[in-house]
C-alpha cells in the first residue's frame, strides 16, 4: 500500500513514473558505480512527510522514507526489484511461500543487528499499519526460521508482493523503537542515509547524511541530501534557477521547462506517471441502468477521440491510452489502442442495439481535477446521446459521495504504482471500484497472473489488460508524464518509479 | 487602568474560546476526509477505519472537543495529523520566521512612512505631490508582482539574496537578514503608502492647531515643533493604522511565505486549512486570536503613553 498510496498521491498531483518490478530470484544489483564525493544534493518535495513510523507513512514522495530505511528489497531506476536487506529470495512452486535470505552483517544506526527477527518484527507491524495493511493482505504469517532466513506465507499468490517489499511497505526499522512515538519523527533504520535532526526543521527542511555503514553506501554518491518542502511551483523554479535546488523532477509542462537556459540546465520528459480516466463505477446499473450493458460502455469508449485529447487538450507530455496499466510496464500494449478507436457511427449503433438510441442522462461530479476535461467529456458523450449533468462537489464530499453510490461514473486521475500487479490492484479497489465489481473471468485471469512466474507475468497481466479493455471496464483517456529540469551539476535519470529513492541522481561528472 | 486591562484580557480570553470553538465545530461540520487524504484513493474501508481510530476521529464530536479543550488548558495543543509534530512545537518553530519578516517589515514601514509623511506635511508643494504620487503607486502596485520582480533581479540575476528559504538568526545574522529582507519589503510596500498618508494628514491637522502657533511665538524651532510636539500628537491615529497593518501582515504572510517558501505561520495555517488538519487549525486560531488581543492591548497602552488624555478615556 505504501508505494501505491505514496506514489499514487504524488503521481496524480505532480509528475511521476511508476512501473514494473518484475524480478527474478536472486535479483540484480543496484550499484551505479558512481564515485563517492562529498557533495550535497538539493531536492524539493511539495508536502512534508507525515509519519516516519513503519506502517504509517503516507504522502507523495517516498525519497526521505526509503533513504532512512533499508527495505526488504529495493527499486532500481529501471523499475526492477533489486536486492535490499534480502540478498536473495525465492518462491515455492505454487507461489504461496516466499523465502527471504537476509544479508548478514547489517546494522541499524543504533548499532543493533538487522537480522531475520528484525525483518519479521517490521513486517508484522506493517501488516497492521494503516498505510500498508492492504499491500500485505495476502500474507498469513511471517516467520524467522533462523537468524538470516524469513519465510512469508500467503493465502494466495500475490504478484504485487515483491514490488511492495521493495517500497515503503517493506521498510525495516530498529526493533526497539519500531512502534515508539519517537519513530514518527526520528526514524531508526539501516538505509543509505540518516536523518540529521540537528539540520532538520520538521515541515520545512530535512537533511540526510550518508550512512557509510549501509551495505550499498558506495552506490550513493552524495554525502548529504537536503530536501526542502516547497509547495509552490514558482518558488521551486526560482530556487532551481538561483542554485538552491539541483533538480525538479516534476517541473511542469514543456513550455515551463523551455524557459530554463540550456547552458545551465538539462530538461527532458519523464516516464508516464499517471492516467486520466472516466471511471465507470456503476457496473451493476443500480443508479444508471444503461451502464450495466457492456455495449453502452464500449460505445462510451468509442466516443472519445483520444489522439485529439492528448494533442489538443493535455498537450505535450501526455499520450492517448485506453488502459489502466503503465506504458512502462509489460502488460501495456500499443496494439490494444486499436480496440477502442474513435468511431461515432459504431458507438451510436451499439447504443441503439442496447436500447438507448435516444441516449440517457448521467450526473457526474465536477471537481478541480475534472474541470479541464468537462467540456470535452460533455461534447463527446452528447455525440452518442448521453447527456451529462455536472454537479459541483467540494473535494471533501467527493469520496463519501462516490462510496455512497451517488455517481455512475466520474473523471479522475490515478497514478501508476510501480508494477503491473499493483496498477491493476489499485484500479480495481478504493474509489475506482467502490462496489468491488468483478466477474469470474476477471478473477480467473487475475489468479493466473498472480500465480505466474516472473518470466510469464508480463503476458499474464497483458491478458488481464486485454479483458479490461475489451469489456470496456472503464474509459482511460490519456497518460501523463510531464517534464523535468536538472542543473548541469547533476545528472538525472528519469526513473520508472518516481519518488522512491535518490538513485536517479548523480553528480554530472560521474560515470 | 488595571481594571481596564483586566477587563480587556478577560474579553480576549472569551474571544479566544468562542473562535476556537467555532473553528472546531465548523471544521468538523465540513466533513473533511482526513484519513482518506492521508491514505489515498485506493485505501479500503478497513484502513480508513484503522487510521480514524488512531487519530481519535471515530469518537463523538463533543468528546473530541472536550479532549482538545482539556489538553489545551494543560498546555498541550495536540499533534498535527499530517506532520505528526506537536502543534505547540510547530508554532514555536514557525513563529520566529513570520515574526522576523513582520517585525522587519514593521520597522521599515514605520521609518519610511514617517519620513514620507513628515516630509510631505512639512514641505508641501511639489515634494508633497511627488511623495503622494509615489505612495499611491506603492499602494496600488500588487505585492505579488513586486515579489516576483525582486526575486528575478536580486535572487536569480544578481544572486545577492536567496530566492527561497529562511536562515535562523542564531545560525548567521547576515544570512538571516538576507533571507527575510525581500519578503519584508514586499510585505510592507502597501502599508508604507497607507501609513504615510495617515501621518501626513494627521500632521497637517496638528500643524494647524493653536498650540503650534503658541510654540512658534515662543521661538521654538520648527524642527522641535515638528518632531517633538506635532508628530507625537499625530502618532495616535497612525498607531491605530499600524496596529491594523501589523495584524494584516500576519494574514499577508500567507502569500509572502508561499512566494519565498518560508516555513512560517502563514504556510502552516494555509496547509492546515486545506488539509483539514484540525489540531493545527485550532492551534493557529488560538494563536491568531491571541495575537489580535495582545496587539490591541499593547496599542491601547502605547496610546496612553503617547497621549495622557487617552488613559482617562
Amino acid at each position: 500500500m505504501r508505494t501505491k498510496l505514496a506514489t499514487r498521491a504524488a503521481a496524480v498531483t505532480i509528475v511521476a513514473a511508476f512501473t514494473l518490478a518484475g524480478c527474478s530470484s536472486g535479483g540484480g544489483s543496484s550499484q551505479n558505480n558512481a564515485a563517492q564525493v562529498d557533495r550535497t544534493l538539493q531536492l524539493a518535495i511539495t508536502a512534508p512527510p507525515s509519519n516516519f513510523s513503519i506502517g504509517n507513512w503516507s504522502g507523495g514522495d517516498a525519497t526521505l522514507f526509503n533513504s532512512v530505511y533499508e527495505d526488504v528489497l529495493g527499486f532500481g531506476v529501471d523499475g526492477k526489484v533489486e536486492p535490499g536487506i534480502a540478498e536473495t529470495w525465492e518462491y515455492n512452486n505454487d507461489r504461496t511461500q516466499l523465502t527471504l535470505h537476509i544479508r548478514k552483517g547489517m546494522k541499524f544506526t543504533d548499532d543493533t543487528p538487522v537480522d531475520a527477527q528484525a525483518v519479521v518484527a517490521s513486517l508484522e507491524v506493517a501488516r497492521k499499519g494503516a498505510s500498508t495493511s492492504q499491500n500485505l493482505s495476502a500474507v498469513t504469517s511471517v516467520k524467522a526460521t533462523d537468524g538470516s532466513t524469513v519465510v512469508v506465507a500467503l493465502s494466495q499468490p500475490d504478484a504485487a508482493l515483491l514490488p511492495s517489499l521493495a517500497s515503503t511497505v517493506g521498510a525495516v526499522g530498529a526493533t526497539k523503537v519500531l512502534t515508539a512515538e519517537s519513530s514518527k519523527l526520528e526514524p531508526v533504520g539501516s538505509g543509505p542515509y540518516v536523518l540529521d535532526k540537528s539540520q532538520t526543521t520538521v515541515g520545512s527542511t530535512y537533511t540526510l547524511v550518508r550512512n557509510d555503514g549501509n551495505w550499498n553506501a558506495k552506490a550513493y554518491p552524495f554525502k548529504k541530501v537536503v530536501v526542502k518542502v516547497i509547495p509552490d511551483a514558482t518558488a521551486a523554479q526560482n530556487a532551481l534557477r538561483s542554485g538552491q535546488l539541483d533538480v525538479l523532477p516534476a517541473a511542469g509542462t514543456k513550455e515551463t521547462v523551455a524557459q530554463f537556459p540550456q547552458s545551465q540546465f538539462t530538461t527532458g520528459e519523464n516516464k508516464a506517471t499517471a492516467f486520466g480516466a472516466l471511471w465507470i463505477v456503476d457496473r451493476e446499473g443500480k443508479l444508471v441502468p444503461a451502464l450495466k450493458d457492456s455495449r453502452v460502455r464500449e460505445a462510451i469508449n468509442l466516443a472519445f477521440d483520444r489522439d485529439s485529447i492528448a494533442k489538443n487538450l493535455t498537450g505535450p507530455g501526455s499520450a492517448p491510452t485506453n488502459q489502466v496499466f503503465s506504458p512502462s510496464g509489460q502488460a501495456f500494449s500499443k496494439d490494444f489502442l486499436s480496440k477502442t478507436p474513435f468511431d461515432l457511427d459504431k458507438a451510436r449503433k451499439l447504443m441503439a442495439e442496447a436500447g438507448y438510441a435516444d441516449g440517457f442522462t448521467v450526473t457526474m461530479p465536477s471537481t478541480p481535477v475534472s474541470t479541464t476535461f468537462e467540456s470535452t467529456l460533455t461534447q463527446s458523450l452528447s455525440d452518442i446521446g448521453i447527456k451529462v449533468k455536472w454537479e459541483t462537489v467540494p473535494f471533501q464530499d467527493f469520496y463519501p459521495k462516490v462510496f455512497g453510490g451517488n455517481y455512475g461514473m466520474f473523471f479522475m486521475y490515478n497514478g501508476y504504482s510501480g508494477s503491473d500487479a499493483q496498477d491493476v490492484k489499485a484500479s480495481l479497489s478504493g474509489i475506482f471500484n467502490p462496489n468491488q465489481n468483478t466477474t469470474p473471468e476477471l478473477q480467473k485471469l487475475l489468479a493466473a497472473a498472480n500465480s505466474a512466474s516472473e518470466a510469464d507475468q508480463g503476458a499474464a497481466f497483458r491478458a488481464v489488460n486485454n479483458y479490461l479493455v475489451e469489456q470496456s471496464w472503464n474509459a482511460p483517456l490519456n497518460s501523463t508524464s510531464g517534464y523535468y529540469v536538472a542543473s548541469n551539476k547533476v545528472k538525472y535519470t528519469p526513473p520508472v518509479s518516481y519518488g522512491q529513492n535518490v538513485k536517479p541522481y548523480a553528480p554530472a561528472d560521474s560515470k | 487602568m488595571i481594571i481596564f486591562l483586566l477587563r480587556r484580557i478577560g474579553a480576549g480570553l472569551v474571544l479566544i474560546f468562542v473562535v476556537t470553538a467555532f473553528t472546531f465545530f465548523l471544521t468538523y461540520g465540513a466533513n473533511i476526509p482526513v484519513a482518506r487524504n492521508l491514505l489515498g484513493n485506493s485505501a479500503n474501508a478497513e484502513q480508513i477505519a484503522t487510521l480514524n481510530a488512531q487519530l481519535g476521529l471515530d469518537k463523538p464530536i463533543f468528546e473530541q472537543y472536550f479532549r482538545w479543550l482539556t489538553s489545551t488548558l494543560h498546555g498541550d495543543l495536540g499533534t498535527s495529523y499530517f506532520t505528526n509534530q506537536p502543534v505547540a512545537e510547530a508554532l514555536a518553530a514557525r513563529l520566529p520566521v513570520t515574526l522576523s519578516v513582520v517585525v522587519v517589515a514593521s520597522i521599515i514601514t514605520i521609518l519610511v512612512s514617517c519620513a514620507l509623511g513628515v516630509a510631505s506635511a512639512a514641505r508641501g508643494g511639489i515634494i508633497d505631490s511627488i511623495l503622494q504620487g509615489i505612495s499611491t503607486i506603492a499602494f496600488v502596485f500588487p505585492g505579488i508582482v513586486l515579489g516576483i520582480l525582486l526575486v528575478f533581479i536580486f535572487a536569480i540575476q544578481l544572486q545577492w539574496v536567496p530566492a527561497i528559504g529562511y536562515v535562523p538568526f542564531a545560525e548567521s545574522p547576515s544570512a538571516w537578514f538576507l533571507s527575510i529582507i525581500m519578503p519584508a519589503v514586499v510585505l510592507c510596500i502597501g502599508g508604507i503608502a497607507a501609513m504615510a498618508a495617515q501621518v501626513r494628514g494627521s500632521l497637517i491637522d496638528e500643524l494647524g492647531r493653536e498650540y503650534v502657533r503658541t510654540l512658534r511665538s515662543r521661538g521654538t524651532s520648527e524642527r522641535s515643533i515638528l518632531l517633538k510636539h506635532a508628530l507625537r500628537n499625530a502618532a495616535g491615529p497612525a498607531l491605530t493604522t499600524f496596529s491594523l497593518q501589523f495584524i494584516g501582515m500576519f494574514g499577508a504572510a500567507l502569500f509572502i511565505e508561499k512566494i519565498f517558501a518560508l516555513p512560517g505561520y502563514g504556510t502552516y495555517a494555509f496547509n492546515a486549512t486545506i488539509q483539514g488538519d484540525l489540531p493545527a487549525m485550532l492551534g493557529v486560531s488560538l494563536f491568531g486570536v491571541g495575537l489580535v488581543v495582545v496587539v490591541n492591548l499593547l496599542v491601547d497602552i502605547a496610546a496612553g503613553w503617547l497621549n495622557p488624555k487617552a488613559r482617562t478615556s
